[in-house]
């Protein structure tokens, strides 16, 4: 039996990629298929259930990345084989118990495990991210066009993003959102942290419920946000501003759109910072604020001699994730500008969205010109971890 | 137990100092400020969903001058395709959450015990790998999965879910399974235990409660993932409910069922919430003790 479903496990990745290649030619989606046949043969020559296991997830991957019928179901077909392969495999090694080396199924069982996290990191991270790199300096008809299609431009994408305006806006809104924001939301931040660590009653549940937006769907608390907050006619803000008879304003208007963006997503995001800046006030000695209180400090004192000066690797983490947030930030503005992306809150990652697939059909697609938009994107947040790393040392204390 | 039991016992019975709390009033004022801002705007979107459009823009949304409109649920759940967006959310963060564990467990088990070629390599990129924005990756996984025909769109989406989570997951758990004792393992080699059975039967149970809390943040990672879900999975057949929630918004204007609109936004929004009120302890936990170096 191992034998029938050892020689199936291999030859049916095998057919499959033979007829792959005569009737799509090779590419990189025969992969699967010739590493799922070497798995098999490796698997079925020592026995092996951890390596026939990796053989049914390479067979697996064969059925989505093999695009004719026919080999996509001899992909299916090889996969059966594959747990069938394991079974058995499972089965032989009980019977033959004195023919199992420990040091062999050791070695079987690393690269069993860790077989899929790094197929899980060649094919999402690593290939992509280098693919994205090239891409950004080739011109290219269309997003999935075959290598062979490719036209160099050196940097004349970067050249393009750069001439337009609506890249330009979105820069600036981001450097924005970056710094009013950040320093809005980190002050708010440190100041509940501040606050929520001075010994106050109910501390975890007041933490909990400023937490909370950050769990819930942003669609929906940005919705909340849109559909009552600002709203025109029956909205929260409005209502306040007649209950003390002033006159309504518009907050979703061209000009204040931004502000009432950017304060909602402001709402969401305190929570996270404060959390993190809890946990640095946690990591204080105790003691320091006991010396102080002696001394005759007050609260406000101590805060501002004692705790922001030890907070400053804390500040470090909050500062990088602001950094990564801010860069990718996207969701926010497409809930304010759903239908059509407006000038007053496009961002970076908007404008990478509307020039790879452009909804309207005037546009024409540009894959390389969006792929240059992620790299910008990738230098900023790197070029800003590495200044914070420079100009902010965290060797002060162990926190 | 017993010790933590006299530590707390005092604390019942400790008087407030009016005055110890009086020094902190604008403290409590600021956190209630925020607190009430909160409650008043979900408990209007609650009433909201209660309630007909005419009443809701006159905005008289607590009066219930004509009860409670739970016919609001029906619509946004039925007309309004939420029943399919919610199925649809449920099967990828459920499917995701259990796979990638299975994907990233036995990974991280590995790394964490055993030196290998690349071990190192592996470890700090799964780091980077974290970090790397999705728009650095999107477009090469459309370019990819485009010419994926014959898979369903669905398996695609779930697939780069799962992917999208392994990094986060493998190296959260990395520092758990580096807690547990060898000991475990060279015992169940004496009783003549395989090592890759050694792992699935006494060192997976073991980190049972960090694989709690790990799967706590991918339910809703993928629960409330947008950006990855408007570009693979936007039509209505297998659109998560965030992208769903979008289109309802959208699709307002021309309905202009104020009512099912504030309904589904309940709908979504009540499953990661109720989730966050069992379970916030755990997640504040998760936050700052978990992934990130503090």
């Amino acid at each position: 039996m191992i034998t029938i479903f050892g020689i199936l496990s291999i030859a049916l990745p095998l057919l499959a990629l033979v007829l792959q290649c005569v009737f799509a030619g090779f590419s990189i989606l025969c992969i699967p298929s010739i590493a799922a046949a070497i798995f098999a043969a490796v698997a079925f020559w020592k026995k092996g259930p951890v390596l026939s296991a990796v053989t049914f997830f390479l067979s697996f991957i064969q059925i989505c990345t093999l695009n004719i019928q026919l080999t996509a179901i001899l992909g299916l077909l090889s996969t059966i084989a594959a747990v069938f392969l394991m079974l058995e495999c499972e089965r032989f090694q009980e019977a033959h118990p004195e023919l199992i080396d420990p040091k062999a199924a050791t070695k079987h069982m690393i690269i069993g495990f860790i077989m899929p996290c790094v197929i899980a990191l060649l094919v999402m991270y690593a290939y992509p991210v280098i693919r994205t790199f090239f891409m950004s300096f080739f011109n290219m008809p269309n997003i999935s066009a075959p290598i062979s299609q490719w036209e160099f431009v050196g940097l004349g994408k970067y050249m393009k993003i750069f001439q337009s305006q609506a890249f330009i806006r979105s820069l600036q809104n981001m450097l924005m959102i970056w710094v009013i924001g950040g320093i809005i939301t980190l002050a708010f931040a440190l100041l509940f942290a501040v606050i929520l660590t001075s010994g106050i009653r109910g501390k975890k549940f007041f933490r909990a419920a400023i937490y909370m937006p950050n769990v819930i769907s942003a669609v929906a608390l940005a919705t909340m946000w849109i559909q009552y907050i600002f709203n025109q006619q029956y909205g929260m803000l409005n209502s306040l501003i007649k209950f003390f008879n002033g006159t309504p304003i518009n907050w979703l208007a061209t000009d204040m759109k931004f502000w009432a963006m950017l304060a909602s997503f402001i709402f969401g995001a305190v929570g996270y910072y404060m959390l993190i800046f809890i946990s640095g006030i946690e990591k204080i000695p105790a003691d320091l604020y006991e010396a102080a209180t002696i001394d005759g400090a007050s609260k406000a004192q101590q805060a501002f001699k004692i705790t922001f000066p030890l907070l400053k690797g804390v500040t470090k983490t909050n500062l990088t994730f602001w950094t990564i947030n801010t860069a990718t930030f996207y969701l926010w503005s497409k809930m304010f500008s759903p239908v059509d992306t407006e000038a007053s809150v496009i961002v970076p990652v908007m404008y990478l969205y509307d020039t790879a697939f452009p909804s309207k059909g005037s546009q024409q697609a540009d894959a390389g010109a969006a792929a240059a938009v992620g790299i910008v994107l990738a230098i900023i947040i790197l070029a800003v971890y590495l200044i914070m790393n420079k100009l902010i040392k965290d060797d002060d204390i162990e926190l | 137990m017993r010790l933590t039991k006299k530590e707390k016992l005092p604390r019942v019975h400790q008087k407030i100092n009016w005055r110890k709390e009086a020094t902190m009033l604008p403290g409590y004022i600021i956190i209630f400020i925020w607190l009430a801002f909160t409650v008043a705007m979900l408990a209007w979107i609650l009433a909201a969903s209660f309630s007909t459009t005419p009443e809701i823009m006159q905005g008289q949304v607590f009066k219930f001058e004509t009860g409670i409109h739970l016919e609001n649920y029906a619509i946004a759940w039925s007309q309004q395709n939420v029943a399919r967006y919610f199925g649809n959310s449920l099967l990828y963060s459920i499917v995701g959450c259990v796979v990638t564990i299975l994907i990233s467990a036995p990974a991280s088990y590995v790394l964490s015990r055993h030196k290998f070629i690349c071990s190192k390599l592996l470890k700090n990129s799964l780091i980077i790998a974290m970090s790397v924005p999705a728009v650095m990756i999107v477009l090469p996984i459309y370019a990819i999965t485009a010419s994926w025909r014959n898979a369903p769109d669905r398996l695609i989406f779930t697939l780069l879910m799962i992917f999208f989570r392994v990094p986060y997951t493998t190296v959260f758990l990395l520092n758990f399974f580096q807690t547990l004792s060898k000991s475990y393992e060279e015992a169940a080699a004496i009783d003549g235990c395989s090592p890759a059975g050694t792992f699935w039967r006494i060192m997976f149970p073991l980190v049972q409660p960090a694989l709690v809390t790990v799967t706590i943040f991918n339910f809703l990672g993928i629960w409330n993932e947008f950006f990855m879900a408007l570009i693979f999975a936007n039509s209505q057949e297998i659109a998560p409910v965030g992208v769903g929630l979008l289109q309802i918004v959208n699709s307002m204007r021309y309905t202009g069922q104020y009512g099912a609109m504030f309904a589904a936004v309940i709908i979504v929004f009540l499953p990661t919430f109720l989730l966050y009120i069992f379970l916030s302890e755990k997640i504040i936990a998760g936050v700052t003790g978990g992934g990130v170096k503090g």
